[in-house]
């Protein structure tokens, strides 16, 4: 059985230049190799025999960076402006079920020029106009299948497929920035979610997904306390992004495109703040895992790694979305016991100390095996 | 002024608001007091310059409108109410923080009993260290730790003695394992041994430190530990309670900046805190625990004998 990682979403060519492995269980800062083919395979522990058996190591992401400064060839990315615009000009009538739109910015005070999607919200009946912007105390979980549904990108022409890979290249694209920039995982996995947050509520037609992404991550680190100048996180993303060395950038764009980029960057965070209501807390579900799972017997290390490697994966979907931390674990631990074949039944309890039923034992485990 | 798509004003701040006069200065901007012309309602309004740094967003107002987004809801922490987009006169963005408006801080209270022999009533005392405890205990029940608690940022209101935690730019969430965390935080009077001692894994118990230091300047109206430097700081608190070793607090001898300092004999808290009852004294003593995980909790502490006879009904 193999492990390796495919993010290339079923229907899409993606033949990009920009290659890079990533041992997603690595949560140290230890030495990376900046180099634009970064093999980054994390430091070493007594497991990595296993995981190069079974294929972790060989998978490699293959995304197309190379179109981030024009639009693409096919017509979908058309709609998207060069300089990401936040005003779409398909301004249709979009309606969100009322179990999503808990989770929509609720206050007209605080947006930038609206988007198609916050036209939509915002004369939906359900939406209070005039309330707070803190309002809506609680993060609201969404069903994948509302998700799909319900995503603005969807009455831009964008697919469920489409979108799905737009998700995955802006994760391979935040997990190589945040590895360059030498940025703890956790710092890295939250950029992840706040970008999935953001697309949720606004289209990735009128919104340039590499741009958000380095915003998110640029605000991460500071939210966090794990900051990163804003000059070092422009540099590291223009080279990713034009796979050119920095030196070389200047001679190749035009006069004032670096500032032009650093005003673009502001702009973007000050999007994302005023979309996702400033709600900028993430929890991860590493350390409810490793608390469940430590009190087992220490032969189960390889099953801690293997799951803590499919909650790494995890990041790339909408699971943090739809479900919280624990049961995340709790799911990633189900999925790996099932890999090694361990049953974790003889343990007494296990799940409902995850607080997890079978049916989301089920769900999630079955969404991460569409990723593995 | 600006129409958004469903035909909805939204107004600035500038044209929301009515600015009264300046009442502070932070690091990223001034506050100030304004009346929201739409409802009359007074607010205090915290302006943050974006691009003085070329940074974006101060870290500070991320932390604490992310932060306050969860603890808004409790009444003894502030209440911010919006955030609104502006622009200064140079054009630039600026954001406005939109909290409820209180008449004076836990500071300005202290010195308002500046006549010798004019001390807080010890009920007074009793009812804002309850309401400073619940709402810390809050903080810490939601994983957020202050780490710059200081009678400063303790707003008040006059009339209802209603006590309202603030200004949280330092504070950050906390997870298990505890994660290493800015060694140079925490206005210096109130800054917990741990972390002048160069820890920088530390819990909910700097919070606690400070809170029994505020604990006994109410009682004496002079801060307990007044140091100007981080060393002075240190032997203010060896002096009174004793030079800390390994058989009192465990580990003391491996943090990072701890050296050979002179040694000291702890004193009775009632020679620093005269005036302060038996029970108060007990209580301020698990507060200044040298030991972190010996160090009371918030919920812990309302639940002392000191606060048993204070009526909690309307606190």
């Amino acid at each position: 059985m193999s492990f390796g990682w495919n993010l290339q979403a079923p229907g899409h060519d993606l033949h990009g230049v920009y290659w890079s492995t990533c041992d997603g269980n690595n949560f140290n800062n230890g030495n990376r190799k900046r180099s634009r083919i970064s093999y980054y395979h994390g430091n070493s522990n007594i497991h990595n025999n296993y995981w190069a058996e079974h294929g972790v190591y060989s998978n490699v992401y293959h995304f197309d960076y190379g179109n981030h400064f024009q639009c693409d060839a096919d017509p979908l990315s058309l709609k998207r402006r060069k300089h990401s615009s936040p005003i779409c000009e398909n301004n249709q009538k979009y309606y969100l079920p009322s179990t999503v739109q808990g989770n929509i910015p609720s206050s007209v005070n605080f947006q930038a020029s609206p988007t198609r999607s916050n036209v939509d919200t915002s004369v939906s009946p359900i939406c209070k106009l005039d309330c707070s912007i803190f309002e809506d105390k609680e993060l609201v979980f969404m069903s994948r299948d509302e998700i799909d549904r319900c995503s603005p990108s969807r009455k831009d022409g964008i697919d469920v497929l489409r979108e799905r890979h737009l998700r995955y290249s802006y994760c391979a694209f935040l997990q190589n920035l945040g590895m360059w920039l030498n940025l703890p995982q956790t710092t890295i996995g939250t950029a992840m979610v706040l970008c999935h947050r953001f697309f949720v509520r606004r289209s990735h037609a009128c919104h340039d997904r590499f741009l958000i992404a380095t915003a998110a991550l640029f605000l991460v680190g500071k939210s966090e306390e794990t900051p990163c100048p804003l000059n070092n996180v422009l540099q590291a993303s223009s080279e990713i992004l034009h796979e050119q060395d920095f030196t070389l950038l200047s001679y190749l764009l035009p006069v004032g495109w670096f500032e032009k980029y650093h005003d673009r960057v502001l702009e973007a965070e000050l999007l994302l703040l005023t979309t996702l209501n400033f709600e900028l807390n993430v929890e991860h579900p590493y350390t409810s895992l490793t608390s469940v799972l430590n009190k087992l017997d220490p032969s189960k290390t390889v099953l801690v790694n293997l799951a803590l490697n499919l909650i790494s994966k995890g990041l790339q979907s909408s699971l943090w979305l739809q479900y919280k931390p624990h049961h995340i674990a709790a799911g990633a631990a189900y999925l790996a016991s099932m890999f090694l074949k361990i049953d974790l039944t003889a343990y007494h309890n296990i799940w409902q100390e995850f607080e997890a039923t079978p049916s989301i034992l089920r769900d999630i485990s079955q969404q991460l095996m569409e990723l593995v | 002024m600006e129409k958004t798509g469903a035909g909805v004003v939204v107004l600035s701040a500038k044209e929301a608001f009515e600015k009264l006069e300046k009442v502070g200065e932070g690091t990223y901007g001034k506050v100030y007091r304004a009346r929201e012309k739409a409802t009359g309602k007074i607010v205090a309004l915290k302006k943050t310059r974006l691009h003085e740094d070329q940074d974006g967003v101060p870290p500070t107002t991320l932390r604490e409108v992310s932060i306050l987004r969860m603890l808004s809801r409790d009444p003894h922490v502030v209440s911010l109410m919006d955030v609104k987009q502006g622009q200064n006169k140079e054009g630039k963005t600026v954001l406005y923080l939109v909290f409820e408006y209180m008449d004076t801080d836990l500071k300005k209270f202290i010195r308002s009993f500046d006549q010798p022999g004019q001390n807080i009533p010890p009920e007074t005392i009793k009812s804002l260290m309850y309401q400073l405890c619940k709402g810390i205990a809050f903080c810490h029940g939601h994983g957020i730790l202050h780490r710059d608690l200081k009678p400063h940022n303790l707003l008040m209101d006059r009339k209802t003695m209603m006590l309202k935690i603030a200004d949280l730019g330092l504070a950050r969430a906390f997870t298990v394992p505890i994660k290493k965390y800015t060694h140079e935080i925490l206005t210096l009077w109130y800054r917990a041994p741990e972390v002048l001692l160069g820890a920088t894994h530390y819990s909910m118990a700097v919070d606690i430190w400070s809170v029994g230091c505020i604990f006994a300047e109410l009682v004496t109206r002079r801060a307990l530990f007044p140091g100007d430097s981080e060393l002075q700081q240190l032997l203010h608190i060896f002096r009174l309670l004793g030079t800390p070793n390994e058989e009192v607090w465990p580990g003391v001898s491996k943090l990072k900046d701890w050296h050979e300092y002179p040694q000291w004999n702890s004193q009775s808290l009632s020679t620093a805190v005269p005036g302060l009852e038996e029970l108060g004294l007990d209580l301020l003593s698990q507060m200044l625990e040298y030991e972190p995980s010996k160090r009371i909790s918030a919920k812990k502490a309302m639940e002392h004998a000191y606060f048993d006879d204070l009526d909690k009904r309307n606190l």
